[in-house]
């Protein structure tokens, strides 16, 4: 998997590409944390735009960093999920813990 | 820079040789370079030595009288084909088909005659650096193969670990079926059933977060709170809010465990079940057609906080005629080479228009069918329930509880009246704590036969909800027969108890004398209205109605029932099974 980060207006943008899964933990979690370091960074949005696939293991990394941001009191949003991303993300009722756009 | 020759690895180097003079050149050369040097003087000799010795390397005189130097480096290879060892023939032959000959017989050099000291240098030097490399291979491929052994005795031992704290049930084997196909050693999923008290039949199908060793070790802990909570006759939603605290407490945050529970409740009649993250949980009719679809409604076990939490199941009521499936998500996601899923799609088709009884293994066969030899990369787990073979049991079961009493006498010794447990709960205790199976807990200690006895539980629990959602929250059982009605009464249930300000349920339970021996009394009031005796009576007489199932089972259980106080107090009471033989 790919992760690449943008920032606009205090807004972090990590978008992520190809399968999210258990071998992604240690690329996905030094992204999300070089991007809360920043100063200037007081949101996180996570896009899924790009993701053809995601496990069990990638949705206990989004927990993380959904307890990440809590701390940090900075909100995590998802982004652009759809198709089996949607899907993971439904079965598992990720909507009630995430915000998706 | 001139290379001396002398490196840190020593050699040990066989020369074959039928002339002395030549072999002890050789020999000198070898020792002053810091290598060993060992003699044979022809082929036989060679291979004995070779055997032996096991040299790092060979210089083989190409023509020697009886075996040649052509077949002795053929006979030396087949001695040691898994080493390589360089084998150098040494010629004053300039024929260089004699040459081509050597080299395809395995020579890895050839050193003319007369040898130049600098040229054999060169060669041992190189030899040395092989040599150096393919022992320090060998160092590290043993310490490889160590470490697997230790990590295969780790994970015998893992597995049977594992297999004492979630065993595999085999006893439920006509009602509940399941297969668990890990795709790696150990297996995230895990199916578990429990039996409570009052006979009902607890599921649980687990799906840890990841694969293999971790994703087992995330399960683990479920395993014996799942067993003792359902042992003690826990619902399914004391059960749901146990086990998410087991996790969290268990369990670093970002493990978690999606979860499918169910519960065959055999007292209410209905199947009730809670699915949090898992595929849905489906209710197949004789013609293999989804009635009733149970999609996962929560985040999986350890997400929340135990008190964000909703561990309230859907309910259905039960029928005889249907199976109830659960998956894992391995299932739905098993996905063939060209990374087609088997998806719902693939389950439905399996089993649609499948006799009930070989459901289970047309879905196997479909998904191992569908994999076409592909490895899945998930595990895959499902089980299915036939509600058939629970009616069958419960039928068996039911003809050991009304057995006759003529047949059973009196064991003489028995002591009688020796302990009495009496309980008042308030309104607030009775919103948060489940009383029975603490009763229960009670019951284990003092009369631990009258304890184990599914029927006790079943008075013990009758009573009980009856001072409770009859006497306290004035529920009327009726609501149960309309449409919906198991969900709305669950639903009012809640609600009321809730909102319920003050009230108040005694419990009596003590072991009496009597003349047929010893006898377990119990007695439950509540501080409600009450009912119209007579009116109520002629309702509870109507055995068959599903609504009434308990109150009719009370009376068949127990050797007495009274009424009193215009229907705030029952008391029961029944035979002790510790003081009964059968003959």
């Amino acid at each position: 998997m790919n992760v690449s980060v943008n920032h606009e207006n205090g807004k972090a943008r990590l978008a992520l590409k190809g399968r999210f899964d258990f071998t992604c933990h240690r690329g996905f979690k030094q992204a999300y944390e070089d991007a809360f370091a920043g100063v200037s960074v007081n949101e996180l949005v996570v896009d899924m735009r790009e993701v053809d696939y995601l496990d069990s293991s990638a949705l206990g990394m989004l927990l993380l960093l959904r307890d990440k941001g809590k701390a940090m009191g900075k909100p995590v949003s998802l982004a652009n999920c759809g198709g089996t991303v949607r899907d993971v993300l439904r079965v598992a009722n990720f909507d009630k813990l995430f915000t998706l756009h | 820079m001139a290379d001396t020759g002398r490196t840190t690895v020593r050699l040990k180097a066989l020369v074959v040789e039928d002339s002395l003079a030549q072999a002890q050149y050789l020999c000198a050369i070898l020792k002053g370079c810091g290598h060993t040097a060992l003699h044979a003087a022809d082929g036989y000799q060679a291979l004995e030595i070779y055997e032996r010795e096991r040299p790092d390397v060979v210089l083989l005189d190409y023509s020697m009288p009886g075996m040649d130097g052509r077949e002795t480096a053929l006979r030396l290879r087949q001695l040691d084909p898994t080493r390589w060892v360089p084998i150098w023939f040494v010629t004053g032959s300039e024929d260089t088909e004699e040459i081509a000959t050597a080299i395809a017989a395995g020579a890895d050099a050839y050193i003319p005659k007369p040898v130049n000291v600098a040229i054999l240098t060169a060669h041992l030097s190189n030899a040395a650096r092989y040599t150096a490399i393919q022992r320090q291979m060998k160092a590290q491929n043993s310490e490889l193969n160590a470490y697997f052994e230790v990590s295969e005795e780790e994970n015998r031992a893992a597995r049977d670990i594992m297999k004492r704290l979630l065993p595999i049930q085999t006893e439920h084997g006509k009602i509940l079926r399941t297969w668990n196909s890990p795709a790696f050693k150990f297996s995230g999923d895990i199916v578990m059933a429990e039996r409570s008290p009052d006979g009902s039949l607890k599921v649980l199908l687990a799906d840890g977060v990841g694969h293999g060793l971790t994703a087992a070790l995330n399960v683990l802990p479920l395993g014996r709170a799942f067993q003792s909570m359902a042992q003690k006759g826990f619902g399914l939603a004391a059960l749901v809010t146990e086990l998410n605290h087991t996790i969290r407490r268990d369990l670093p945050s970002h493990r978690f465990v999606a979860a499918t529970l169910i519960n065959i409740d055999s007292i209410e009649d209905r199947i009730e079940v809670w699915n949090g993250g898992n595929p849905a949980c489906l209710m197949l009719d004789s013609r293999g057609r989804v009635v009733r679809q149970w999609d996962s409604r929560h985040l999986p076990l350890g997400v929340l906080a135990s008190d964000e939490i909703d561990p309230h199941p859907e309910f259905e009521p039960f029928r005889e005629d249907v199976q109830i499936f659960a998956c894992s998500d391995g299932l739905l996601e098993a996905a063939c080479c060209a990374g087609r899923q088997f998806g719902a799609d693939g389950l439905r088709a399996a089993i649609a228009d499948v006799p009930v009884g070989d459901r289970f293994e047309a879905i196997k066969i479909a998904v191992v069918e569908h994999l076409a030899g592909h490895s899945a990369t998930d595990d895959i787990t499902y089980a299915v329930i036939d509600c058939a073979a629970e009616v069958r049991r419960r039928v068996r079961r039911g003809m050991e509880t009304t057995m006759p009493r003529q047949n059973l006498t009196l064991q003489p010794h028995v002591q009688v009246g020796d302990w009495e447990l009496r309980l008042r709960v308030g309104a607030e205790r009775l919103k948060h704590v489940e009383v029975i199976p603490i009763l229960q807990e009670f019951m284990a200690r003092f009369d631990p036969a009258g304890a184990i006895d599914r029927s006790t539980f079943v008075v013990l629990n009758e009573l009980f909800n009856n001072a409770l959602e009859h006497g306290l929250l004035e529920l009327d059982s009726r609501l149960k027969d309309e449409v919906n009605g198991q969900q709305a009464y669950a639903r009012e249930r809640e609600r009321r108890l809730a909102a319920l300000g003050d009230g108040v349920i005694f419990v009596d339970i003590a072991r009496v004398a009597s003349a047929d021996g010893a006898k377990l009394r119990v007695r439950v009031k509540d501080s409600g209205k009450g009912f119209d005796l007579d009116a109520w009576h002629v309702d509870a007489n109507a055995l068959f109605r599903r609504n009434d199932r308990g109150i009719s089972l009370v009376e068949q259980l127990c050797d007495s029932v009274q009424y009193r106080d215009g229907g705030t107090e029952i008391e029961v009471t029944r035979l002790l099974p510790s003081s009964i033989a059968v003959h």
